[in-house]
């Protein structure tokens, strides 16, 4: 019923640096980066190396240990000091080689942790953002993909509506069609429940999940939430003191383990290991 | 109504109008650059993009002289390159004007594109936007209000120019006379009955134009 396409990029740099579309068995992240962040008072140092098969990938660990940074760095919104990430067989990170592709050109969708919804746009506006020309309204196969995901997304209703007048669910799922609509060929969840409280929290994730279901994007997310983790990932990646403990296979062993059995050891390990 | 009443009106909304523009572009110009790029010296030219707010206007006017006059660096080559001269015209009002009100529209651009956060842009970035394409927008429209705020006090400090106006464009009647040169004027002149008219005009338009620009331009999605 909703046909996933690969849409040809409305940015004009597209046609110079065609994408060439992964085989299925290339759909690996390896990411391994150096880099330190200052904030105002506080250095941090951040060590990722990874090497992650698998659809479904979470990034776990406690606050403060560096998975947010990874994910930026993944989207290209934090550039590393020294490193190198692959993602599905395209380089866009190798410092040695000085390749750093910048966010706008590796086609990732990116659901933010508050969603970063455009305040002064409508719905609509917001979930067609990726596709607007730079003069003149949206192509005819454009404006029909944004109305797919709108319908598919249940805010056919809302489209006219800003994101201050409609509720932290709606606007979730705003932020969702949004980050799918130019069709990215992954997809970054940041914490994606975390601005949501319980019942709805729960509801909203059999939702999200539900929808993603329907497209075949990869996906990275980013999560302290056991139960997040556990609805969602195919392989696990702890994160402890801006350092990767392990690469877990989580559903290979979730078949004869409880999550608690799996996890808890992680966040022990994540919060005793010093420096 | 005669021309002695009525030209200076005219004169000064078109001055303040055109240095309003003017310090507009450059503002929001200067307000972008300082927003997104770190390099020495920053903040001394800040203070020094922002001394017009706070340096007498004589000597704003003065610096405009030795600038743009016969004799001056940029004066010169203006005549011999296009044979334009700013002095004495109502162009050089224009100037004027426009050097004093930018500090008030660059440091509030600076500020309001300050206060846009920083996942807006990103949010851009990561759909294909470039940075110029995440500027107009993103960061423009969220910053809108307050780049709109310093535009009108810009557009206020424009109206009442008085002293970088006099020493560049001069005070002649029917040619560089603004209104604030002609209330000055009909005063000295014991003309009170034109300085009272005048007076109560432009008070007038005044509240009009920032009433009717303020409901206008602010965005409907932050009311």
């Amino acid at each position: 019923m909703f046909v996933i396409s690969r849409t040809a990029s409305s940015h004009s740099e597209a046609s110079m640096h065609p994408r060439t579309a992964p085989p299925a068995t290339a759909r690996t992240i390896s990411c391994d980066i150096d880099t330190r962040v200052t904030a105002p008072g506080a250095e941090f140092r951040l060590q990722a190396r990874f090497e992650a098969p698998g659809r479904r990938i979470a990034l776990f660990g406690p606050s403060g240990s560096g998975k947010s940074l990874t994910l930026m760095a993944l989207a290209g919104l934090l550039k590393p000091h020294r490193g190198r990430i692959e993602v599905c067989g395209r380089t866009f990170l190798d410092t040695a080689s000085g390749v750093n592709i910048p966010a706008r050109r590796r086609n990732i969708g990116m659901l933010f942790q508050d969603y970063a919804l455009f305040p002064h746009l409508t719905v609509r506006d917001n979930v067609s953002f990726a596709l607007k020309p730079i003069f003149g309204p949206l192509k005819a196969a454009h404006r029909e993909r944004v109305d797919e995901l709108l319908e598919l997304c249940g805010l056919t209703a809302l489209e006219g509506r800003r994101p201050a007048q409609i509720s932290g669910g709606q606007r979730q799922r705003t932020a969702l069609a949004r980050a799918l609509a130019p069709s990215p060929d992954l997809l970054l969840l940041d914490e994606p429940f975390t601005a949501l409280d319980q019942p709805l929290r729960e509801r909203m994730r059999a939702e999200l999940f539900d929808i993603l279901e329907r497209f075949d994007i990869p996906m990275v997310m980013v999560s302290h939430d056991l139960e997040d983790v556990d609805h969602f990932a195919q392989t696990l990646v702890a994160f402890g003191h801006g350092r990767v403990l392990s690469v877990i296979d989580y559903e290979a062993r979730r078949k004869s383990e409880s999550p608690r059995q799996i996890l808890d050891p992680l966040f022990l390990a994540a919060q005793t290991q010093a420096g | 109504m005669d021309m002695t009443f009525l030209f200076p009106v005219q004169l000064s909304l078109r001055v303040a109008a055109l240095a309003t523009l003017t310090s507009l572009v450059f503002g929001v110009f200067f307000g972008w650059v300082f927003h997104r790029y770190r390099f020495p010296g920053k903040e001394l030219l800040d203070s020094i993009l922002s001394l017009p707010m706070v340096l007498p206007p004589t000597v704003l006017g003065y610096y405009l002289i030795v600038l743009l006059g016969r004799n001056g660096f940029v004066g010169r080559w203006l005549e011999s390159t296009f044979g334009v001269t700013l002095i004495f015209t109502w162009q050089g009002a224009v100037i004027a004007a426009a050097v004093v009100s930018f500090p008030l529209i660059f440091k509030s651009s600076r500020a309001a594109l300050g206060g846009v956060e920083r996942k807006y842009e990103d949010a851009a970035r990561t759909m294909g936007y470039p940075e110029w394409r995440v500027f107009l927008s993103v960061c423009l429209p969220l910053a809108a209000r307050g780049i709109l705020a310093g535009t009108m006090l810009a557009f206020a400090r424009a109206m009442g120019e008085f002293g970088a106006t006099l020493m560049i464009a001069g005070n002649l009647p029917g040619r560089t006379q603004t209104l604030s040169l002609a209330v000055y004027s009909a005063t000295q002149a014991g003309h009170d009955d034109l300085a009272a008219q005048l007076v109560l005009l432009i008070s007038v338009l005044c509240t009009l134009i920032l009433w009717v620009s303020g409901r206008l331009l602010t965005p409907r999605w932050q009311a």
